[in-house]
């Protein structure tokens, strides 16, 4: 169970970062973890199994284009299908992520400040 | 482990993907640990301190290589198998009438020249055992060759053969073919019928091959031909075979 979840928040965190723009794998980590001030560090392979599965799904889609260094790189883009479920999942999210401050705030002893 | 190897594992793992999947997965794979290998390199590590480090955030390549694998569902791989499955009937479907076609030139070649590859009046007249030695029905052959054709249908004796060569009273074997004169034609189906002009019975035998050839056998007495036609298709053919009957005693 713990590693579904996971995996499904790695899902939310990559259609977020492919909103911006379209990205490569070893690419979305680095931003994932600047972004995150380093709180997002995950194995860096297992990235690939949720690409090859948003892909799959239709909520991003693939295509090669070559870096300056002259490797071929390929960059994942977001579909409107994945636009859309990462607008329900973020709302989503928000509303989890709301209601857990929401108990922790009302907890005795706890400081949210 | 270097980048060769973690992918190799990798690779190990996947069991859904096709050949043109795995490739892709193993370029991807090789540029982003690259990419991480190079940042190492720019920050002053040593190669192979980079190379360590990279494999050491890449994780697990086995359990990336099982996760890997998930995302390709296995109906798509059946799907691909049972299209090559349908595509290699297909290509023997269409290859079919060519090799019915060589079955039918072939048959009807040997059938014509050398009969005797078909059947062996001697080859298949095995009786059994007898004091631990195979013994032939047909205790001699003898070859001969009789032809006659019409309408493109031949016909061939080319074997006879007794029981018992020194038998006053026994049973006379003689091998036949019959064939298509054009090689490329159907060999010509073996629903004649056989008779002999002065009334004595003769059997013939099931064929060995398509199209021919069969034997003909009959009792006969010491001294005497064999005389059999056959009619197929409103064609008659006749043959009078000597027998190979052994010199009688002086």
């Amino acid at each position: 169970m713990k590693k579904k979840q996971n995996i499904e928040h790695t899902q939310l965190l990559v259609l977020s970062l492919l909103a911006g723009e379209d990205m490569y794998g070893y690419q979305m980590i680095v931003e994932l973890a600047r972004r995150s001030d380093r709180t997002f560090e995950m194995k860096e392979g297992t990235l690939y199994p949720v690409l090859h599965g948003l892909e799959k799904d239709g909520y991003v889609e693939a295509y090669q284009q070559e870096a300056p260094t002259g490797r071929m790189r390929k960059y994942y883009h977001l579909t409107r299908r994945g636009g859309a479920l990462l607008k329900t999942e973020a709302e989503s999210w928000k509303t989890y992520s709301g209601a857990v401050n929401a108990v922790l705030r009302s907890s005795a002893g706890l400081n949210m400040a | 482990m270097t980048r060769g190897e973690y992918n190799a594992r990798v690779q190990a793992a996947l069991r859904r993907v096709t050949e043109r999947e795995r490739a892709a997965i193993r370029l991807e794979l090789d540029a982003h640990m690259e990419d991480h290998i190079c940042d190492l390199l720019d920050l002053g590590y040593p190669p192979e301190l980079a190379e360590e480090r990279t494999m050491a955030f890449m994780g697990d390549p086995e359990e990336v290589g099982r996760e890997l694998n998930k995302q390709y569902p296995l109906g798509w791989l059946a799907a691909k198998w049972a299209a090559m499955a349908l595509t290699a009937v297909l290509v023997l479907l269409m290859l079919l009438p060519a090799r019915q076609l060589a079955g039918t030139v072939a048959d009807n070649l040997w059938n014509r020249f050398y009969p005797l590859h078909q059947l062996d009046l001697w080859d298949i007249s095995f009786a059994g055992f007898v004091d631990g030695e195979y013994v032939h029905i047909v205790a001699d052959t003898a070859e001969v060759d009789l032809r006659q054709s019409a309408d493109g249908v031949g016909m061939r004796v080319y074997q006879a053969g007794l029981e018992d060569p020194a038998a006053e009273r026994t049973t006379a074997w003689i091998a036949v073919s019959i064939y298509s004169e054009n090689p490329f034609r159907n060999s010509p189906t073996l629903m004649g019928e056989l008779t002999a002009p002065d009334g004595r019975e003769v059997t013939r035998t099931m064929t060995y091959s398509f199209g021919g050839p069969f034997m003909v056998y009959s009792e006969v007495t010491r001294g005497e031909d064999l005389t059999f036609t056959y009619e197929q298709g409103g064609h008659s053919f006749t043959f009078t075979v000597p027998l190979p009957w052994e010199e009688a005693e002086p």
